[in-house]
């Protein structure tokens, strides 16, 4: 009779390490999310750039508008580079694609029963609701701060 | 009645005893409003080539037997309807990112195991370990209902072919277990969490999840297991601070 | 071929063979336990069942009563001492499924609740929602993985018993994944197969319930109890025959015929309740076999709705209310939308009566030993004597974990009382099993199976449907002993050893045919009407009724030596303190009840 232990000879599809995500539109949604790190990189590069030049200001011992130059470059040359105004509207929209899908996912994190007696959780819009509050108030409290130092 | 359409069924063979590696065959299938993949995986079967091997039972979504990739999806086969595919061609693959065992059956047995590994089950606390068997555990339906969706996986397998952590990464417990686990953390009967700790806090548990969200996406019932591994990054973060604060002896 | 030495193999990870293992496990961590299913535990057919299982809760209720409705509800076909022992251990078993983590559902003070279901006189029907078989098959086999002592042989199917000196010693099986052939030998066997639904076409029943367990059985010698009683759900969806459960009828649903009309109160079980105050044991909540037989007397006089998949009457939900329909019933919205396009919430859903339970099955006692030693059985595919003529709605699942738990403790006692063994006989017996089945590779006959299991489903319906007459039986016996005769000639096309579906669906056709004829034989030869066995005729339709003088007894199919088809004989059933009456519902019911009642009194 029979010795054999085992006819089995499953098989592995390879896995596409580099380029698994183009097979799939949601995970090409997933990589653009992701994706948007990289520009928010590049937003946080950028200040960090403006403090240094405005640092380079302080330590200056020349007239007040020789002292300013670096950061009146940064301002002028840098940010008011075409190619920057550019690149600085694809990183706003960017993040705002990140806003969105992150805010959308976020109720998932959320389980919070409207009452102790209640077998209903928290609506989903109110969870978004409050991110995109906070979302708003924090801008405006930028705004309202960039503005008032100026 | 009305006329009968059909539809250009292509469907992914292995059996491995003979191919190197699975090859596509396409069949013609007629269809009606009701038919579903599975009902024109059984006309194939009566009609056209008994030797296709696939998994079936309960027909009604329920025994999670049928997982199986519809146009490139993870479904249940039983649930998905060849008129939501009208006027395209169809291929049906086995579940995606496990070894395929011959046409469209998987080897699931990485995905059971790591489903028994996470201790499944009630780990009730001293004071309630010798509960007399005319008498249940208080849970108000406020406390069931914190774990009830997640108790409804039905272990189908569409989550880890959806998930592409667990392709590029098969030690990662993936989301039916982790879903699971959490269920049982989250019962108000259970105070096994600690045993359950390691599963959950290890590289290869919720912290491997970069929240994709594509295993709630196609999971046919609802059970969000995305979900279920958010919230236990909360529970897992939550044991490590506290367990800074307080050492464990 | 690989050998297995288990002190228990249980045949079958379903509810029963699930909890006979846990049970096993408990007694004695030191026994060894092969748990065997062709399929994953969670694929099992219990993992189907909807509405919820029966024990004895409520302070208005007591077990004298479950019993009453148990016994009256078989039509006093039920062994009356394990009808007994089985309703003083359900809430024990249900308590124990909570303690394992059964989400059943709850009060708003945090204990179980209870709802109504049909036949029953008190609502005792344990539910988690509308999933109950699929929490509580979750459960018990989450449960059970902490249990090192069970070693579960996942898609592994079972070819044969192994037998030695008239004692059941072992199992065969075909293990699906690998290719290869398995002896499992053990000191006990216990089947828990499930039903044999797919004799039939139009069934609520999964692919896996082919009745594998009780072939098993009946070609070993021990005779098939009751075979002719099948149960039809009243309320299948149209079509495709997918469960809607009785949970709709305890929770308020009502049917309507094609004028609109409640047409149970035709049928003795009004009067017409107020829609939305369903009411125990009246119009909907009547039992399953009077609901069926209405159906067919509805459909006969033209009442009922005609669809292109067929006719159908309405079962009404929407006066429940989303909310309360999406808490209690979920899985019946979605299953009505999913398969029928119907929003339960919106419409009324068409249903038919449609198979869904086999009452009969493996005669064992009351401790599921059958009568050959070493041989148990348990689940519906046994028949331990509960359900009688007439299985009541929520009984079968309390069933599964009940005598699973007994069917366990009964194997302990024996694999303690008996040492190992194996022999060479097994083994010889293990290859010529492996031999037999090797051999349908070799037929080259030109038979298609799919044909053969149509028409023995479609005959099934035609002969053994809900109301039967001798000359459309004998018709099926003759079909059936042709197919008998073409199966042996299909020719299998797959000559792959491993996932051989092909091959295994030929050994399932085998063993479904054997079943089927179990039933049509046992039915020719039952010459009364009874539960769910109805027969319109007899000289002067003398067969309407039930006869307790010549039919009180059970039916027992054996498998003859000689010919092909089974030999049937009868044995008494077990009557303690129950006396037949007449089985009456709704209104009926209780002027017999006062009346009994006053009688007492008057003593």
């Amino acid at each position: 009779m029979s010795e054999v232990k085992s006819y089995r000879k499953p098989y592995n599809p390879p896995v596409k390490k580099m380029t698994w995500w183009t097979e799939n539109p949601f995970y090409i949604m997933y990589m653009v999310r992701e994706g948007t790190a990289v520009l928010a990189l590049f937003a946080v590069l950028e200040i960090v750039l403006g403090i240094f030049m405005i640092g380079l200001c302080s330590i200056s011992p020349l007239t007040p508008a020789e002292a300013a130059a670096p950061y009146i470059w940064y301002l002028q040359n840098f940010l008011g580079n075409p190619l920057i105004i550019l690149l600085n509207v694809v990183v706003l929209i960017s993040q705002i694609y990140h806003a969105i899908t992150w805010f959308s996912l976020m109720p998932k994190a959320v389980r919070v029963f409207m009452n102790k007696n209640s077998t209903e959780l928290l609506p989903e819009w109110v969870v978004k609701s409050g991110l995109y509050a906070a979302l708003a108030g924090t801008t405006v409290f930028i705004l309202v701060v960039a503005f008032l130092t100026v | 009645m009305e006329a009968q359409k059909t539809m250009k069924i292509t469907v992914l063979r292995y059996r491995p005893e003979q191919d190197k590696e699975p090859w596509e065959q396409t069949f013609d299938v007629p269809y009606h409003q009701e038919t579903s993949v599975l009902e024109a995986l059984f006309y194939i079967k009566d009609n056209y080539e008994p030797s296709l091997s696939f998994r079936w039972s309960c027909r009604m979504a329920v025994c999670g037997s049928c997982g199986m990739m519809v146009n490139g999806v993870p479904h249940l086969a039983c649930k998905t309807f060849l008129r939501d595919y009208e006027g395209k061609d169809m291929k049906i693959e086995p579940l995606a990112n496990f070894p395929i065992e011959r046409d469209l059956v998987v080897d699931l047995s990485d995905l059971i195991e790591k489903i028994e590994r996470i201790k499944p089950y009630i780990i009730p606390d001293a004071k309630n370990a010798n509960m007399p068997l005319n008498k249940n555990f208080k849970q108000t339906p406020t406390q069931m209902e914190a774990y009830l969706q997640f108790a409804q996986c039905i272990n189908c397998g569409c989550c880890y072919a959806a998930c592409p952590q667990y392709k590029l990464n098969p030690k990662f417990i993936g989301p039916a277990a982790l879903t699971l686990l959490y269920r049982y953390n989250t019962d108000n009967r259970d105070a096994g969490a600690k045993l359950r700790a390691p599963f959950l806090n290890a590289e290869e548990g919720v912290w491997s999840c970069t929240f994709v969200g594509y295993c709630s996406e196609v999971c046919p019932k609802h059970v969000d297991p995305s979900s279920a591994i958010q919230l236990g990054k909360k529970m897992s973060a939550t044991d490590y601070v506290f367990n800074m604060i307080k050492p464990e002896h | 071929m690989e050998k297995y030495q288990a002190d228990v193999a249980i045949v079958g990870a379903g509810g029963t063979g699930l909890r006979a293992a846990i049970a096993v496990a408990q007694a004695d961590p030191k026994l060894k336990v092969a748990l065997i299913s062709k399929v994953y535990p969670m694929r099992s057919h219990t993992v189907a069942a909807e509405g919820g299982a029966a024990g004895v809760v409520r302070d208005d209720d007591s077990y004298q009563k479950h019993f009453e409705d148990t016994v009256a509800g078989g039509d006093w076909l039920c062994e009356q001492d394990v009808v007994e022992k089985f309703v003083h251990q359900a809430p024990e078993e249900l308590y124990q499924l909570e303690h394992w983590g059964c989400p059943w559902s709850r009060k708003p003070d945090g204990n179980v609740n209870v709802r109504r279901f049909g036949g029953m006189k008190v609502p005792r029907t344990w539910f988690a929602a509308d999933k109950s078989g699929f929490h509580m098959l979750h459960t018990l086999y989450q449960t059970s993985v902490q249990f090192p002592s069970i070693h579960r042989f996942d898609e592994h199917f079972v070819l044969d018993l192994l037998e030695e000196n008239g004692e059941c010693k072992g199992v065969v099986c075909y293990d699906l994944q690998n290719g290869v052939f398995r002896q499992i030998n053990a000191k006990a066997v216990f089947l828990a197969t499930g039903g044999a639904g797919r004799c039939y076409l139009f069934n609520t029943n999964g692919g896996i319930v082919t009745g594998d367990g009780m072939a098993l059985a009946y070609r070993h010698g021990v005779p098939l109890r009751d075979m002719e009683f099948v149960q039809y759900h009243p309320t299948g969806l149209l079509g495709c025959g997918l469960l809607m459960t009785e949970g709709c009828r305890g929770e308020g649903g009502v049917l309507y015929n094609k004028d609109g009309y409640r047409y149970l109160q035709d049928y003795g079980l009004g009067p017409e309740t107020p829609v939305g105050k369903p009411q125990n044991k009246y119009m909907e909540l009547g039992p399953r076999d009077r609901l069926s037989q209405a159906f067919w007397n509805e459909s006969k006089k033209g009442r009922t709705i005609k669809y292109p998949l067929g006719e159908a009457v309405h079962l009404d939900l929407t006066h429940l209310g989303e909310k309360y329909l999406h808490e209690r019933l979920p899985l019946i919205c979605e299953l009505a939308m999913t398969y029928s396009g119907v929003d339960p919430v919106k419409a009324p859903v068409p249903v038919r009566p449609v198979v869904h339970y086999t009452m009969g099955g493996i005669e064992t006692d009351g401790n599921t030993a059958t009568r050959m030693p070493g041989l148990y059985a348990g689940g519906e595919c046994a028949s331990v004597g509960i359900h009688g003529a007439n299985r009541l709605g929520s009984n079968s699942l309390v069933e599964t974990i009940v005598f699973g738990k007994i069917g366990g403790d009964a194997m302990v006692e024996r694999a303690h009382a008996i040492k190992d063994y194996d022999s060479a006989e097994l083994a010889r017996q293990a290859e010529a099993a492996e031999k037999r089945a090797l051999a349908l590779f070799d037929v080259k006959g030109t038979e298609s199976m799919s044909k053969i299991r149509r028409e023995m489903g479609e005959s099934m319906e035609e002969g053994v449907g809900i109301y039967r007459e001798e000359e459309s039986m004998k018709k099926t016996i003759d079909v059936l002993k042709d197919l008998q005769k073409r199966v042996v000639n299909v020719g299998l096309t797959d000559r792959g050893r491993v996932f051989n579906t092909e091959w295994m669906n030929l050994i399932e056709l085998g063993y479904t045919l054997d079943v089927a004829q179990c039933m049509v034989h046992s039915a020719i030869n039952r010459k009364e009407s009874r539960g769910s066995h109805q027969r319109l005729d007899g000289k002067n339709g003398a067969y309407k009724n039930r006869d307790d003088v010549n039919f009180l007894k059970h039916s027992l199919a054996f498998k003859n030596k000689d010919g092909d088809e089974p030999r049937i004989d009868y044995s008494d059933v077990k009557i303690t303190t129950f006396q037949p009456a007449k089985r009456v519902y709704g209104a009926e019911a209780d002027a017999a009840e006062k009346a009994r009642k006053a009688a007492k009194e008057a003593k």
